[in-house]
């Protein structure tokens, strides 16, 4: 009977944890999303401003 | 773990959330500005109406006859160019057009669906069996262009390749005296 409590001890420190690091904000996740969504954002404005619009109107 | 630790970790993941869908509602309602001046310095318009054919009655009667097809100077100096897309070649395989003129490309295809862009033009349309795609176009200076088909269309799609010959105003004002369709196909 001395170990019965042990898995959940062991479960709630490893909640625990894990709710330590969600508190502590994404940052990692942040960094990587920011990096590739300025890219492609980028890439798209490249090709806008200096392709696109320099070719002219139609009309 | 404490029910206060649990809510703090909610809120943190909630509020990294929220924030990050403002930034992805921001890039979007940039992208449609971006649109909208597009359409305002007149690089790029929708079709303003839906034109319907018969692709199977193409070749018998109506405006995309074989006698109908390439480019006629109509009487306010503008110009039409009327041109067909089948596997795997456009009819007239090199449109003739004069510089410095308003032109009205009309086109649609006999079978699949084809594209037509001109090189180093915002010029880009689809040919969809059933529809005549119209696109408004102009061009500065003389020279060859080439027009390729920008949509796969089965097995000799790369193939097809077209070719816009912009020619002197003058030119194709003496040209087009003589009446009919013009086209730059065999020159």
């Amino acid at each position: 009977m001395i170990n019965t409590d042990l898995p959940e001890q062991i479960e709630s420190t490893a909640e625990s944890r894990v709710e330590r690091i969600v508190a502590a904000g994404p940052g990692g996740a942040l960094v990587l999303a920011g990096i590739a969504t300025t890219i492609v954002v980028a890439l798209w404005f490249a090709f806008y401003l200096l392709v696109f619009l320099p070719r002219g109107s139609l009309q | 773990m404490t029910v206060q630790e649990d809510h703090r970790s909610a809120a943190v993941a909630e509020r990294i959330e929220k924030r990050w869908a403002t930034i992805s509602v921001i890039i979007i309602v940039v992208l449609a500005l971006l649109a909208a001046v597009a359409g305002i310095h007149r690089s790029t318009m929708p079709q303003a109406r839906v034109e319907t054919i018969d692709p199977s009655r193409l070749h018998l009667a109506g405006e995309f006859i074989e006698s109908n097809l390439g480019s006629v100077l109509e009487s306010n100096g503008s110009v039409t160019v009327r041109a067909i897309g089948q596997q795997y070649s456009f009819t007239p395989a090199c449109i003739l057009v004069p510089a410095q003129t308003p032109i009205t490309l009309r086109a649609t295809s006999a079978d699949v669906v084809h594209g037509i862009l001109i090189q180093g033009t915002n010029i880009n349309t689809m040919l969809v069996p059933g529809y005549v795609s119209e696109q408004l176009m102009r061009f500065e200076k003389t020279g060859e262009r080439l027009m390729p088909c920008q949509e796969f269309c089965s097995f000799g799609h790369e193939g097809m390749w077209g070719k816009v010959k912009v020619i002197d105003k003058a030119e194709f004002e003496s040209k087009a005296k003589s009446g009919g369709r013009l086209s730059c196909v065999g020159e």
